[in-house]
């Protein structure tokens, strides 16, 4: 059988982050590499792992690659402070650790919750991410808003979903979102001029893409949140870049 | 003589104090509040007085009542740290309160900054607010949001702005709308309001159509054309908010504020 090292990146999540550990027992070795965090995170981390390393964060992909670097087994699970591995997932993953597999990496379907519901549709459902791989075979994608992994070779799918606790309340939706947008307005400063416009239209067509194409409707008053939250932090978003684009102040 | 203090409560201000306390450095006594700040705010403001009192956060209505309690002079200015006092308004509060006037306390407009522009429209301006007034004639009532003042008597009005630099950033703006519209929420549970899904969608169009066509939104540019929109957003997320109170959180009255 193959051994595991998990990974997790975190910065002050210690409302979450023992939910995540508890879930991860088939772990051979788990690594957690710490940001700088002011609250219990790090001791809750101990009480799970001997491998707590502390990095102060700059980015995603830099604490990702850090966190790679430490691990001792070939294959790699990647999991955030707000996910859960379910039991059907970890007797999943048990089962293909045995098998001599010639696949390098493994695509997860992520459910999330948002106001105590699971969510699948609003384009939130599958949203596969790769978080199973073959060490040797992976590399981190450095672009600031689609930080990930890469990896060289075959890459297959797992068919029990990951769980993502990552919208607990509004408040914290908008909490990141928030920071989110300016982070993103950043990146598209030099990119096309925003005019009056996007502040109206591009909403409009994200409301309905997520409320009708996505069937966001299905969903009922969530689904309609969701998407007027989504509409709404586009319209934030292109606001930012104008106000970047003509210079109204440094930050967005 | 007429004396004025002026009262200032404060966290984590360090932007904003050294400008806010120097467009008030005439009055006879400057007073500030601070609620265990961790940034510089309290060693900038003792360079502008030694009235600085440090007092855990017990809410807006407490620590402004707490900082006119330490009042010495016979009249009292409130100002915000994000507030400044520009000259002309300085010398129009000195030649009214110096003529002993029959009124309890003044208003003025405020003229608010709102990410590189001021705003003249939307509603926000004058949005005329009571700041001066003779001590011991007022008190702070408790809201959680926008603390009032309740005066004794009449009031009359001044003739100059109170500045306000309310938003250099957008991403400043939307922490403070996304505390606020929790706050809000909250109390609207408290007061029994029930969720109605429909005011998420209609009483944003009323505030959208009230400042940008009503109040003549459209005149203040394209900052006003956000700020129009981000409002409707604002009231939106309000009653979104009391809708997770409710239906998803089982918000009830008496528990007072399980909510968030």
């Amino acid at each position: 059988m193959h051994k595991l090292s998990v990974i997790i990146i975190t910065l002050n999540e210690e409302k979450n982050i023992e939910r995540c550990l508890k879930s991860i027992s088939i772990a051979d070795e788990i690594i957690v590499l710490d940001g700088g965090s002011t609250d219990n995170t790090v001791d809750i981390c101990r009480q799970y792992t001997d491998k707590v390393f502390v990095h102060t964060f700059t980015d995603f992909s830099s604490q990702k690659r850090l966190a790679l670097d430490k691990c001792r087994n070939e294959w790699v699970l990647s999991i955030d402070s707000d996910e859960v591995i379910r039991p059907e997932l970890a007797v999943e993953l048990e089962e293909l650790l045995k098998l001599e597999t010639l696949y390098d990496g493994y695509y997860l379907a992520r459910r999330s919750y948002f106001l105590k519901k699971w969510i699948r549709h609003c384009g939130w459902y599958p949203g596969y991410q790769l978080r199973l791989f073959r060490k040797s075979k992976t590399n981190v994608n450095t672009s600031r808003e689609h930080e990930g992994f890469l990896v060289d070779g075959l890459v297959g799918r797992l068919k029990n979903d990951l769980d993502h606790f990552s919208h607990p309340t509004l408040f914290s939706s908008l909490q990141k979102l928030n920071h989110y947008t300016t982070l993103e307005a950043m990146n598209r400063i030099d990119r096309k001029k925003v005019h009056w416009y996007h502040f109206v239209f591009n909403p409009l067509s994200t409301f309905f893409i997520k409320f009708i194409s996505q069937k966001g409707f299905r969903e009922g008053a969530r689904g309609f949140l969701l998407s007027w939250i989504a509409a709404f932090l586009k319209m934030v978003l292109y606001m930012k870049i104008w106000l970047l684009q003509n210079n109204k102040k440094t930050e967005a | 003589m007429s004396t004025v203090s002026v009262i200032v409560i404060t966290y984590n201000e360090e932007r904003n104090i050294d400008a806010c306390l120097k467009s008030v450095q005439w009055a006879d006594e400057i007073i500030v509040v601070d609620s265990q700040s961790t940034d510089k705010t309290i060693p900038i403001a003792l360079q502008y007085t030694n009235k600085v009192y440090v007092k855990e956060w017990e809410g807006y209505s407490e620590n402004k009542n707490y900082a006119l309690r330490q009042v010495s002079s016979e009249w009292v200015l409130w100002i915000d740290a994000d507030e400044r006092v520009t000259p002309e308004l300085a010398e129009e509060i000195k030649q009214r309160i110096a003529g002993n006037p029959a009124e309890n306390g003044f208003e003025c407009a405020r003229r608010a900054f709102f990410l590189g522009k001021w705003i003249r429209h939307c509603g926000w301006y004058p949005g005329y607010v009571l700041r001066l007034f003779r001590h011991n004639s007022a008190q702070f009532n408790h809201h959680k949001v926008h603390e009032g003042l309740v005066l004794d008597g009449k009031h009359g009005r001044l003739k100059n702005d109170l500045l306000h630099f309310t938003d250099d950033s957008l991403e400043h703006y939307l922490w403070k709308f996304n505390r606020y519209t929790s706050f809000a929420a909250e109390e609207l549970a408290e007061r029994g309001k029930k969720p109605v899904f429909l005011n998420i969608l209609f009483r944003p169009l009323h505030a959208w159509l009230k400042m940008y066509i009503f109040k003549l939104g459209f005149l203040d540019g394209m900052q006003g054309f956000m700020l129009c929109f981000l409002s409707a957003g604002y009231v939106a997320m309000k009653y979104a908010k009391l809708w997770e109170n409710v239906k998803v959180n089982n918000f009830t009255q008496d528990d007072g504020g399980s909510g968030k």
